[in-house]
């Protein structure tokens, strides 16, 4: 109910906005405000109290301006990891493990595509409309496509769920961007270059918090157990991550607290009654990988 | 004759319930299971009418009239969302002062113009710009995806 009102709200704003230009944004500005106090959302009246251009500021990201903050962040994921790895039989195969994940993913609508970053550090990465990264070294960690598929499955859900997109629009670089759009980043690039290498930054150094990782394990397990890979293995897969010694501190950084993140994955199968198949194809990962890494 | 066609009828009488087809593209066969040939390509989101469950198939009937088979993880009850849904592209096209200064769509080769200019301000090499844009581009037909599902034995061509 409150969704659908600050839908008609927005929807409202908008028309206003567009039939008089940007005249008279105080008086919408006032009269959003108070819709959005009388419908008890204190909270929206309070931002929109606070904010200046605040319609376009306030909407989602659109999948045209999502593609092109993608392929920004895509252009410094891989010139800060030294390039891809260009092995096209390998890269054929984890793109079509990370296609058939993605084809009953929730947002089976986009394209997904996966490169192997050249760098023996343990790590995956995905950019907003599905630019996803995993490392060389996180390729020889894994023992089966199982694995591979949950791991896809994981970084699929931080864009099924737009935890990225999430993080700029929350973040004051925003500002101009997310309201006048991609005209705005193509005449302000310096404006449009801050809020990707900040976004870079969270993504690289950062890491996202806790529950995004958390909701994106609970995604990847559902997403490969879809398909039919035995989602036991991402346990197997975590389990082994937690294990190892902290040469790699980049990872553990990013991707914090493996008791945590194994037990969300347990409860998720044993929540979602996911089967463990018994899938694991670990011929095939080693035909395709070996050799190779 | 006339019984023939009463059984028939009945035979696909639908429940009553519907379902969504929850996968880019999915297969319709025309029994419950991967060897039974294909009746129809489904597309994401499209409507179906559920005439019976079996396990992990499901016997429906599209908008267009066709009666088959479809895996049960290849439909939800819940209609998928789309890649951009009405508010986002509502903002996206308010957003859009100035639609000259928007690049061409997504899914064209080279980069968008804001990531262009982006790659220049960050300094981002000839050989790194490349390797993005080849990602861009990147496709595999849905094809060749039903033939890895199937060679291991994945989806709905597991035993």
């Amino acid at each position: 109910m409150q969704n659908k009102t600050y839908r008609t709200l927005l929807a409202f704003g908008l028309l206003l906005l567009s039939t008089a230009g940007l005249t008279g944004c105080a008086e919408i500005q006032k009269v959003a405000e108070d819709a959005a106090r009388s419908t008890g959302n204190e909270r929206l009246a309070k931002t929109i109290h606070g904010g200046g251009n605040l319609i376009g500021g306030l909407l989602p990201i659109g999948y045209e301006e999502e593609h092109t903050i993608g392929q920004a962040m895509a252009l410094q994921v891989i010139a800060r990891y030294g390039g891809v790895y260009d092995k096209p039989d390998l890269t054929r195969y984890v793109n079509l493990v990370g296609r058939a994940v993605a084809l009953t993913c929730d947002r089976a609508d986009i394209e997904y595509r996966v490169a192997i970053l050249n760098h023996d550090s343990i790590n995956a990465f995905a950019a907003p409309a599905g630019y996803i990264f995993v490392t060389r070294g996180l390729l020889k960690t894994i023992k089966n496509e199982a694995e591979l598929a949950a791991v896809l499955g994981h970084e699929i859900g931080h864009v099924t769920r737009k935890h990225i997109l999430d993080v700029i629009q929350r973040s004051k670089q925003i500002a101009g961007v997310a309201e006048a759009g991609l005209a705005y980043a193509n005449k302000n690039p310096d404006a449009f270059k801050n809020v990707i290498d900040g976004a870079v930054k969270t993504l690289l150094d950062e890491g996202l918090d806790q529950g995004k990782e958390l909701e994106s394990d609970r995604l990847g397990v559902i997403f490969a157990s879809r398909v039919g890979y035995d989602p036991t293995a991402y346990e197997t897969f975590l389990d082994r991550l937690r294990t190892l010694k902290g040469d790699d501190l980049a990872f553990f950084k990013t991707h914090p607290d493996f008791s945590n993140r194994l037990s969300a994955v347990r409860s998720t199968i044993s929540e979602q009654k996911l089967k463990a198949t018994g899938t694991l194809l670990a011929d095939r990962y080693s035909r395709s990988s070996s050799g190779a890494l | 004759m006339l019984l023939l066609a009463t059984a028939l009828t009945m035979t696909d009488a639908v429940s009553g319930e519907t379902l969504y087809v929850a996968a880019k593209s999915a297969q319709l066969r025309s029994g419950k299971t991967s060897l039974d040939p294909v009746v129809a390509t489904l597309k994401l989101g499209e409507t179906l009418d559920v005439v019976k469950r079996d396990d992990r198939w499901v016997q429906v009937r599209t908008a267009k009239g066709v009666t088959g088979w479809i895996y049960a993880n290849n439909v939800s009850a819940s209609k998928p969302a789309g890649g951009d849904n009405e508010l986002a592209a509502l903002g996206q096209s308010v957003r859009r002062t100035d639609a000259s200064a928007v690049t061409a769509s997504a899914g064209a080769r080279g980069l968008d113009k804001a990531s262009e200019d982006y790659a220049n301000r960050a300094g981002i090499t000839q050989q790194h710009r490349e390797a993005v844009d080849r990602m861009t581009a990147y496709k595999i037909p849905d094809q060749d995806i039903q033939e890895f599902l199937k060679s291991g034995r994945l989806g709905e061509y597991a035993e």
